[in-house]
């Protein structure tokens, strides 16, 4: 919006995260639950993802094993990349051994935290085209909150997330998502949430984000991959910068750049999500393109 | 608008309304830990503070020697280039004296504090420090002070192995 | 580049301990300046809201908390932060939402609650200052003031008094705001040079009082304020500008950060001699020192000169460039973000007409608003003319 209102020409964004430093995380997440209703409950918050994710089990079709099997594709695909720290090769069957914490949630199904950095160099169209050779052109972005009372939200469904992609898309001009879209990037803070951000996002029909993935829809070959760069899953989860890095690896891979987890066929167009973690409802939308 | 507006909202509340029970409050003392990595100019600072010396790090591009010292030139830009020691005199920048601690409660003896530039490092590169052996009249910005050490052997490496800067005496370097 | 104006302004009472929680106090503010412009919620398409460390109000990402007061629940939402510079800089970033098309309406809201923390806002300041190389010396806030004030004072020569007449100025201009926190109609320079002294030389008279409240405006584009109102102020500029990290590194004399965040609003609002071209100030003034700084910064005068404007008269109401006439900071309080509302706020019920008793007399075309913020090293500038 500052490029676009004309106040500057290039702006550099940065995001970081440094979540070592914190040795208490678990009590920092439950000093932003609601200081009158939510807090006393006690506890660690991530109960709220283990709430989330049964409802949107029950209501989308999803199994425990489609979040699962989001586990094992993202660390496998980390195993490509060089910034991740989570890459691993692992079954659904690990997973599924892997302890309950917050039912249905298991270990595995949580992204771990990590420290990291990203920077991003945005330009005015008339500036890009002045010093770079292959910009990278941000067509629509949208970002939207929910309510903040937990007990009002649809727990079936990102609302947020659905509003964001949709305000990205109107922007971009993109009528079909699921067939407009080559690639994408999407939060995956928890197993379940890249699922249901994938519905949100309108990349596959509504209940069938869990068939999808079983087809292969998904997959790195597959003919809309989602997290190839491993996601939060694969690569470390950093916290508030977990939005950036989701789109600097759609950057990445439209510009040819992403090294040993490119993705094979040609990609124009790549759609990157994100979502604020535990307690919050909030989420942005980048839809980025080359070759325009 | 101001002069149409007849009713400006909030209820204002007295301490004692506030603590007595009159209105209801709910509390919460939260639980935050850090353990802060200090890097790595930092940590040779601080290493170096346990020998009694003071370090900075020189950027080759503009010739600033930093100090507190840092890996990368804010300047520039760029990585900075060397080690190098600076001297444990320098200047008092500007200072206050303080009759609150750090919780705003009221103290007896006030606390010199103040910005140093140090000697060996280039312009307005400096730290905050306390002052000693100074009063209210003689302390002046613009005077020279040096460090006064803590013994070796209670040193831990902190900005506090300086126990407080005090006047160059004459003739003293 | 689109016409942004302002069409709508807010703002709740300031003071140490307000009964509402902070969505109460965002809703209330809100209200108020919806009512103003006109408009309902429905109108609204993206909400801004400026608040302060979370440590104030005791919750974490507390944006995500007092979204429904802000009116932002299931719309396109976002909180800014630059510390005391938000004050100033969430109307610019409300700004960027029009002028680049994404908006036509947008309702911006600034809210603090200082009072939630125990025993007193100090002890959250105190995680301000650098881990290793300022806490172990165990800092309080005001010292970083005072030695700022003291080199302002000592490289230009200037007297306690000189600067103590700002507080007084302010404090005396409160008495005509319906918010104000500490206004005092009969306060002289003795008061204040025999206040306490806190850390030398500032004393307690030279701050502002910590405050809860909350306060709102309503910005639209050109086609809709056109439509719905008769009170039109145009967002004319923006700058913001942030000096070094360090700063013991830093020049404490002049804010070099404010002058060229000013020069980017006055770039963009064709202004090129803002002592003539502009005709209210509102420079942010938690201390009374910081108001002659910032009037400095602003290039409202040369360095160094801006107690002896107040000294002259000049910045008085009836003065030929009246400076916080809202009673400021030091008058109304320094519900840190919350300060919108006497400092954006302020400007557009001045340019309107509509300030009621505290209307400067100079019939005022273009005025500038300032907030200054993060490690005492952010400046966030606002240029506004009449409509």
């Amino acid at each position: 919006m500052q490029i676009m209102s004309g106040a500057v020409d290039t702006v550099a964004v940065e995001s970081h995260s440094k979540i070592s430093d914190l040795l208490t995380y678990s009590d920092v997440l439950a000093f932003a639950l609601d200081p009158i209703y939510n807090r006393p409950i006690g506890g660690h918050p991530h109960y709220l993802a283990g709430m989330e994710m049964r409802r949107f089990l029950r209501d989308s079709k999803c199994t425990e094993k489609d979040c699962a099997r989001v586990v094992v594709k993202n660390r496998t695909n980390a195993l490509k990349n060089v910034s991740s720290a989570y890459g691993t090769k692992l079954t659904t069957d690990d997973v599924k051994r892997s302890p309950e914490v917050f039912s249905p949630l298991r270990q595995l199904d949580i992204s771990n935290l990590v420290d990291g950095s990203i920077v991003m160099v945005l330009a005015s169209a008339k500036k890009a085209k002045e010093i770079c050779d292959n910009p990278v052109w941000i067509t629509g972005i949208g970002w939207n909150s929910d309510t903040p009372w937990i007990e009002n939200r649809d727990w079936g469904r990102a609302e947020y997330a659905e509003s964001a992609t949709q305000m990205a898309y109107k922007m971009a001009g993109i009528k079909h998502p699921s067939s407009d879209i080559d690639f994408a990037e999407i939060d995956d803070k928890f197993s379940y949430k890249e699922l249901e951000h994938i519905q949100a996002a309108k990349l596959c029909r509504k209940g069938e984000a869990g068939k999808r993935l079983r087809k292969g829809t998904f997959d790195s070959e597959g003919r809309l991959p989602v997290n190839v760069s491993g996601g939060s899953l694969g690569c470390g989860n950093l916290v508030e910068a977990a939005g950036l890095h989701r789109a600097m690896e759609v950057a990445l891979q439209l510009r040819g750049h992403a090294g040993r987890h490119q993705i094979r066929k040609v990609v124009k167009r790549g759609l990157a999500l994100s979502w604020r973690s535990i307690p919050t409802a909030t989420g942005g939308a980048v839809v980025m393109e080359v070759g325009r | 608008m101001s002069e149409r507006i007849k009713h400006w909202p909030g209820k204002r509340l007295s301490s004692k309304e506030l603590t007595g029970g009159k209105v209801t409050t709910t509390s919460t003392d939260p639980k935050v830990k850090y353990a802060w990595a200090c890097g790595e100019a930092i940590s040779r600072f601080l290493e170096e503070l346990k020998n009694g010396k003071l370090i900075g790090r020189k950027c080759n591009s503009c010739n600033q020697i930093l100090f507190p010292p840092r890996m990368f030139c804010e300047d520039c830009f760029t990585p900075t280039n060397e080690w190098v020691y600076v001297k444990d005199t320098g200047t008092i920048e500007t200072y206050s004296i303080s009759y609150l601690d750090t919780d705003a409660r009221r103290i007896k003896d006030p606390i010199y504090v103040g910005v140093l530039s140090v000697d060996g490092a280039s312009e307005k590169q400096g730290i905050m420090h306390y002052f000693g052996e100074v009063t209210p009249k003689t302390i002046k910005i613009g005077m020279k002070v040096k460090a006064v050490w803590k013994p070796k052997k209670d040193r831990e490496g902190a900005i506090t192995d300086i126990k407080y800067w005090r006047p160059l005496r004459r003739g003293e370097k | 580049m689109r016409k942004v104006a302002c069409i709508g302004a807010g703002m709740t009472l300031f003071w140490r301990r307000l009964q509402e929680t902070g969505k109460e106090m965002c809703w209330e503010a809100a209200s108020m300046a919806l009512d103003q412009a006109g408009l309902t919620l429905k109108d609204i398409d993206m909400v801004v809201l400026g608040s302060a460390p979370d440590a104030f109000d005791g919750i974490h990402m507390k944006g995500e908390n007092l979204l429904d007061g802000a009116g932002g629940a299931k719309k396109p939402y976002m909180r800014v932060f630059t510390g005391g510079g938000t004050a100033v800089f969430t109307p610019i970033a409300a700004w960027w939402h029009i002028a680049s098309g994404l908006a036509n309406k947008v309702l911006v809201l600034c809210e603090e609650k200082m009072s939630s923390v125990f025993p007193h806002p100090q002890s959250a300041f105190g995680h301000i200052w650098d881990p290793i190389l300022d806490r172990p010396l165990k800092p309080n806030l005001v010292w970083i003031f005072a030695m700022e004030m003291n080199r302002y004072m000592t490289k230009h020569g200037i007297k306690k008094e000189d600067i103590a007449r700002i507080a007084v100025k302010n404090k005396r201009n409160a008495v005509d705001h319906p918010c104000a926190q500490l206004p005092d109609p009969n306060i002289t320079v003795e008061d204040v040079l025999n206040s306490e002294v806190m850390a030398w030389p500032v004393q307690r008279l030279d701050i502002s009082p910590p405050s809860d409240g909350a306060s709102a405006l309503v910005k639209t584009s050109e086609k809709v304020a056109k439509k719905v109102s008769d009170d039109i102020a145009w967002v004319e500029g923006t700058g913001w500008c942030i000096d070094k990290t360090m700063w013991t590194c830093r020049d404490l004399v002049f804010p070099e950060y404010v002058a060229r965040a000013a020069k980017q609003a006055y770039r963009m609002a064709k202004i090129d001699n803002p002592r003539k071209q502009i005709h209210v100030a509102e420079p942010y003034d938690p201390f009374d020192y910081k108001e002659c700084h910032h009037t400095e910064g602003l290039l409202l005068c040369d360095k160094g000169k801006a107690p002896s404007m107040t000294k002259e008269g000049i910045t008085y109401r009836d003065g030929d460039l009246p400076i916080c006439p809202s009673g400021g900071l030091l008058g109304v309080g320094n519900p840190i973000a919350a300060t919108m509302g006497i400092k954006a706020g302020e400007i557009y019920w001045q340019l309107t007409q509509q300030a009621g008793k505290r209307q400067v007399k100079n019939d005022p075309e273009v005025g500038v608003c300032q907030a200054w913020g993060d490690l005492m090293q952010y400046g966030s500038v606002l240029v506004m003319r009449r409509g």
